[in-house]
């Protein structure tokens, strides 16, 4: 038996009690994921006291670990000058590979194999197993390791909880200052999203936990306490050097679309000059720089059928001949527009008569956002003639139909890891409601999933084939949503398997249309058919307007 | 090098540690013979626990260095651990473990471990084996640690402020038991502590520490030669001298009897009091024992203390 094993199952001993517990919760979360989520009770009672043990089990689990690693790492103290270790023949290399060994063992492996587990016992595939993996070992390894740095800096327990309270309110102060100080500088948040890319929230995980590792190896191989915190505070400033500069931190990054599968050279972008308009420019601050945006909506022609291209950046610049001008660069935010684009989704569904759930107001065709200028600028020029040239980015995508499924309570659609059931068939007056359940694996290092952008990513829709008609719910009511671990990193995506249960409200009459009469009769000839965006890409295409007015003539 | 070749089990050179502005300890430079038991004494705040714990690798010199059984100090590690038995005041057992687990936890560190005489040492020192750590007294503790110190032979044991704190029954249990193993075999014990007593029936070899200083480093014989307590019968004349030898410590003049301590009592010594009190009627000389020596260093080292060459 080595030493590292001899020290390991000291730790053990000493901390049995904690570690009947631990496991006791690891058990109680696999047996909820495995024989409650796969079958939650319809008892809305039940489904309430479900939820709130299912939030309470990852609290007391990082209540656990908030003991059990401070007491496994201070067992053998790294900092201070009395520790028994010291002057024994235990060298620092020993003492961290012993310390890992319990870690990595107890606290990251056993609670990993138990959630891959669960994983299985949902049907997860074998591929999306290893992939879900290092979402979740990144998950444990945060928190872990973030425990491990204060326990191996501090020399007793209460030593580790005043230092990680003073942390921990240090950290949501820098963040706040951090933040107002951004909010000052640039006065309203676009182009801070922090956290929204899926590479800077992966970095956000990974580079903490090496960032991590390198203290607590210092540290037990030095034992030079002041140095591993000179460490600790260089890597923090580190991380937020590299979450701030990462160049992928900017939402809506998408690689070029494929030319063989959709030619932007056939698409013609141009503005529809009569809808040019101007709105007070929002800002976080009490009295922002009065500025105005420029909205306009934008005439895309050439695009075949089925196909959604939507933009998402600009670079415009607007030059008037007395020299003055304006440039912007940003997000192009859609002001107006409904939420479905009905043409989209009707062609996978084969041209059927597709109803729109209500909207007040009715659809719109949506203004985008072209320009940003200041008041002055506007006053002055708003109706003066200038050139506008804009560079503008367009996403490509499409609705597909991943599953179908009758009509009928128990009928289960399943593709590969992820699978919806109809759990129960409900009749309304002028319609049905179907509540559904979703399992969904959420991947870290992903076969890329349909995200949640300005489209909903994916749609429920009640098809009658035969009838060429169907009907976009007009209401998706979330009953439980639960990922069967709730993880404790921030990170997102990161290896969890999600449970949805929710209720979808079709209704097939509505005032000023014709009804479609959605009986037992129709219901059986009907089918619940789940729809998911399809990103293909994106692609540049510029545009000139000689005579650009910003309040043209026929709006005022 | 091996410890079986070393003339010195530890030597200092110009050993020196700062915390902040104080200065712990100072240019100690000591030797620490091999076979000996070396009593390292000075008051509180001396520097003596700062000194072992450079020497132990717990702390960092800031000037100088230490070899412990021929190895530099800052590079002492297992294999060194392993022939050192180190009993602190200030260290922090596992006392979640009972007697038991400790020393079986300590067991298998120590390839040298020897069975029987760690259940010689348990039975010696009547160690309550099921008990844990933290519900034994303070004398006890210092035992288990002990018997975990000593049960693998260390070449060098290292006792830091082994007796504070201890009854008197059990301090005396604590030597006897320390006396017994320096009679089997030759290893060198180098202790710190403020209890005198226990150091004259202890030590060979004393070194005394003062305000991070080292006052001197000697064997306890060559001192108890060297210090006498000397006391003059003045004659008519008994004024106090203006001037005295630099080895006169702590001179007094009550009445007609001048005392002095002088460190470096000889033939000599008898000629300078003649000289310096002409007409003095009797000079005697009596040896003086550790603790008094101690604490007449103590004293002596007291900014308005006169003379204290040592």
């Amino acid at each position: 038996m080595s030493l590292a094993t001899h020290i390991f199952r000291k730790d053990v001993r000493h901390l049995r009690g904690l570690l009947v517990a631990w496991l006791a919760v690891l058990v109680i979360q696999s047996f909820l994921a495995v024989f409650v989520f796969a079958s939650p009770p319809t008892d809305t009672l039940m489904q309430g006291v479900i939820n709130s043990i299912s939030l309470l089990l990852p609290m007391l689990q990082f209540v656990l670990l908030l003991a059990v690693v401070p007491l496994v790492i201070q067992d053998e103290p790294l900092a201070g000058t009395t520790a028994f270790w010291f002057t024994r023949p235990i060298s620092g290399g020993t003492l961290l590979a012993a310390k890992s060994l319990f870690v990595l063992l107890i606290l990251v492996l056993l609670p990993l194999f138990i959630e891959l587990l669960s994983l299985v016992a949902h049907g997860v595939i074998a591929r999306h197993l290893a992939l879900a993996t290092p979402g979740i070992l990144l998950d444990k390894l945060s928190a872990v390791v973030l425990l491990w740095v204060i326990a191996a800096l501090t020399v007793n327990f209460a030593r580790f909880a005043v230092v990680g309270g003073v942390s921990f309110i240090s950290v949501i102060l820098i963040a706040a200052g951090f933040l107002s100080a951004t909010l000052l500088i640039s006065d309203d948040l676009e182009g801070t999203a922090v956290g929204v890319g899926r590479t800077t929230g992966l970095l956000s995980a990974i580079v903490p936990i090496l960032l991590g590792a390198l203290v607590i190896g210092h540290q037990y191989l030095t034992r030079k306490t002041r140095r591993s915190v000179v460490i600790l505070l260089s890597a923090l400033f580190v991380l937020l050097v590299i979450e701030q500069a990462w160049p992928n931190s900017r939402p809506f990054e998408m690689h070029p679309v494929d030319r063989a599968i959709f030619n932007p050279d056939e698409i013609r972008v141009s503005l529809d000059l009569r809808t040019v308009s101007a709105s007070d420019a929002f800002g976080f601050r009490a009295r922002p720089p009065a500025r105005k945006d420029v909205l306009s909506e934008l005439v895309i022609q050439g695009m075949p059928a089925g196909w959604i291209v939507e933009p998402k950046l600009v670079h415009a610049s607007l030059r008037y001949s007395d020299g003055k001008a304006a440039a912007f660069e940003g997000f192009i935010s859609q002001t107006w527009g409904g939420q479905w684009n009905i043409d989209a989704l009707r062609h996978p569904l084969g041209g059927a008569d597709l109803r729109r759930p209500e909207q007040p107001g009715g659809p719109r065709e949506p203004l985008w956002r072209l320009l940003r200028v200041d008041e002055s600028l506007y006053r002055s020029h708003a109706q003066a003639a200038g050139t506008l040239e804009a560079d503008i980015r367009f996403s490509v995508s499409r609705y597909k139909i991943v599953g179908r499924l009758p009509v009928r309570q128990g009928a289960k659609f399943k593709k590969q890891s992820d699978y919806f059931l109809i759990t129960d068939v409900l009749r309304d007056p002028d319609g049905a409601r179907l509540v559904i359940r979703e399992g969904r694996l959420e991947l870290v290092f992903p076969e890329i999933r349909p995200e949640e952008r300005l489209r909903p990513g994916r749609v429920f829709v009640l098809l009658n084939k035969s009838r060429g008609q169907a009907i976009l719910p007009t209401d998706e009511r979330r009953v439980v949503s639960l990922p069967l671990f709730p993880g404790f990193s921030m990170a997102p995506d990161s290896g969890r398997f999600q449970v949805n249960s929710a209720g979808l409200v079709f209704v097939g009459r509505k005032p000023g249309e014709k009804p479609i009469a959605v009986d037992d009769q129709w219901l059986a000839g009907a089918e619940l058919v789940r729809l998911e965006i399809e990103e293909l890409g994106e692609f540049p295409k510029s545009l000139r307007v000689d005579n650009f007015r910003m309040k043209p003539e026929i709006n005022q | 090098m091996s410890s079986a070749n070393l003339e010195y089990a530890i030597e200092t050179v110009t050993l020196g540690r700062r915390f902040g502005r104080k200065q712990a300890v100072r240019d100690l430079t000591l030797q620490v013979p091999e076979g000996s038991v070396f009593a390292l004494i000075g008051r509180n705040g001396a520097g003596k626990t700062t000194t072992i714990k450079m020497l132990v690798n717990i702390i960092e010199p800031s000037e100088g260095s230490a070899r412990v059984l021929g190895t530099e100090s800052r590079r002492l590690g297992p294999s060194e651990f392993r022939q050192i038995g180190y009993v602190s005041e200030n260290q922090r057992l596992p006392e979640w473990m009972t007697v038991r687990d400790f020393l079986a936890y300590c067991k298998p560190l120590y390839p040298s471990w020897d069975d029987r005489f760690s259940r010689k040492l348990i039975d010696q020192f009547e160690l309550p084996l099921d008990d844990k750590l933290r519900d034994l007294s303070r004398g006890m503790k210092v035992q288990a640690a002990l018997v975990s110190s000593l049960a693998y032979r260390p070449a060098l044991l290292i006792l830091d402020e082994p007796f504070s704190g201890l009854d008197p029954v059990v301090r005396d249990d604590l030597i006897r038991g320390v006396l017994e193993l320096t009679g089997e075999a030759r290893w060198t014990i180098f202790l710190s502590s403020q209890d005198i007593e226990e150091v004259e029936r202890l030590a060979d070899w004393v070194a005394f520490l003062d305000d991070g200083r080292l006052g001197f480093s000697e064997s306890v014989s060559s001192l108890q030669s060297r210090f006498r307590q000397i006391e003059v019968v003045l004659g008519e004349d008994g004024t106090r001298p203006s001037e005295i030898p630099p080895s006169w410590m702590l001179l007094e003049t009550t009445g007609r009897t001048a005392r002095f301590l002088d460190s470096s009592y000889g033939d000599e010594t008898i000629r300078q009091v003649k000289s310096i009190f002409p007409g003095c009627r009797e000079v005697t000389a009596h040896p003086v024992s550790l603790r008094e020596l101690f604490i007449a260093l103590a004293r002596a080292r007291r900014p308005r203390a006169q003379g204290g060459h040592l």
